[in-house]
């Protein structure tokens, strides 16, 4: 007797409960592990990148609103911290960096989005003058899971992780591939810099490095400190 | 497809000619260090202003704030800062008839002339326009100078691939589920004999 109205009613009614209570868990630890950071959400569906290895990159963001520009770039595991100033494009139809004379600035295409916003953001930047190494010498060397951090005009910061690091050559080179966003949704970043073989009768480099990276993380420039010399 | 190779390095290397003889008569010497290594940190918005805009210069690590001052051949007047709270500030603007350039801004404080410096990206009106059109080409982006180290040439691109993964939440979720409907279905055979079946 005991045995069955253990398995009916007030017993059946605490099994219930308790399983609503751990699945109400489960979902929202889920809800938390897949989240961004801060007040920014997730972007549903978004396209994640993938290591060699397997493992997943972070989820990307929903794209920042607003009409903000980049005012900053900051790479922490190749030492760049570099002003950035709008471009357009050169004679030949490529985005056109910052002068020689000011090889440690990094330059945005101001015809296409600001870092941050949906789409692929564009920034360029030398990898050396003709004497020395310019600002993004070594873009090169960044992996894919790097994080590229980015200060806006309206005191936000929009973080990247890198998904592709790639050097295309000038002869294999699509515009649509590099300057168009992969996943059109996400907030999308490309640093793109000079590398191959120089050519000194040419005066110029044989291909171009792509770093691409999206959207992962946002903040506040005072919660960081970025701004500080 | 397009501009046959030769002509291709040959636009480029005009490129880069006109680019730095455009510039060749403009003041600069060498441009400034990156400025972490700097005792007084300066930055000067917009750092790429056209001619006749105005600017403002924010200076850090300045002991005094008395007689100090910021100073560009691409000002029309040298710029007098005072404390704002956070450090030095003051505004300037830009010289209507200077040439487009790369300028350096000086601060001197602290008896120094030449405490701290940073510089201007000066661009002509026309650079501003709205509507850039759009890029279909590699960028030219390097002089050569540091050409022949390892790290310019660029690693073998690593294999990367996207995908689209079912949301971690949902997966605790349904195995949740599943689990408890295999404890649940255990508890009733067990405890189902008296029953009836």
């Amino acid at each position: 007797m005991a045995a069955e109205a253990r398995s009916t009613g007030a017993g059946r009614l605490t099994s219930v409960l308790a399983w609503t209570v751990l699945l109400l868990a489960l979902w929202v630890w889920g809800k938390d592990l897949t989240g961004g950071e801060g007040s920014h959400g997730v972007l549903a569906d978004g396209t994640r990148g993938q290591l060699s290895d397997g493992r997943l990159l972070p989820p990307p963001l929903e794209p920042l609103g607003g009409s903000a520009t980049p005012l900053r770039v900051e790479i922490a595991s190749i030492g760049v911290r570099a002003d950035i100033i709008p471009r357009g494009v050169d004679a030949d139809g490529g985005v056109e960096p910052p002068p020689y004379e000011a090889p440690d600035i990094a330059g945005w295409y101001r015809g296409g989005p600001s870092p941050g916003a949906e789409g692929a953001a564009l920034l360029v930047g030398h990898v050396d003058t003709e004497t020395d190494r310019a600002v993004f010498y070594n873009l090169s060397s960044m992996e894919p899971g790097g994080e590229v951090t980015v200060v806006r005009s309206d005191g936000s910061t929009a973080t990247f992780t890198v998904e592709a690091v790639e050097v295309i050559d000038r002869d294999d080179f699509d515009p649509d591939a590099v300057y168009g966003a992969h996943d059109a949704r996400r907030a999308e970043l490309r640093l793109i810099t000079c590398g191959g073989t120089f050519d000194p009768d040419r005066r110029s480099y044989s291909a171009n490095v792509v770093v691409s990276a999206y959207l992962t993380a946002t903040g506040d420039v005072d919660d960081a400190a970025t701004y500080q010399a | 497809m397009g501009i046959a190779r030769p002509l291709q390095f040959a636009l480029c290397a005009a490129a880069v000619t006109a680019l730095t003889a455009g510039t060749a008569g403009q003041a600069v010497a060498t441009p400034p260090e990156p400025d972490r290594h700097h005792h007084v940190d300066v930055r000067v918005t917009p750092v790429s202003p056209k001619p006749g805009d105005d600017v403002e210069v924010r200076v850090k690590g300045c002991e005094s704030h008395k007689k100090a001052t910021a100073h560009s051949e691409a000002f029309v007047a040298e710029v007098p800062l005072g404390h704002d709270g956070h450090g030095l500030f003051g505004e300037g603007r830009i010289s209507s008839s200077i040439e487009p350039g790369v300028y350096p801004v000086d601060v001197s404080c602290d008896g120094k002339p030449k405490a701290g410096s940073a510089r201007v990206v000066v661009v002509a009106h026309g650079e501003h326009t709205k509507h850039p059109p759009k890029p279909t080409a590699p960028v030219h982006a390097g002089g050569g100078g540091a050409a022949g180290n390892e790290v310019v040439a660029g690693p073998a691109a690593p294999e990367s691939a996207s995908e689209t993964v079912a949301p971690f939440g949902v997966t605790l979720l349904a195995g949740g589920l599943l689990a408890g409907a295999a404890v649940l279905a255990a508890r009733r055979r067990r405890g189902g004999g008296a029953d009836g079946r």
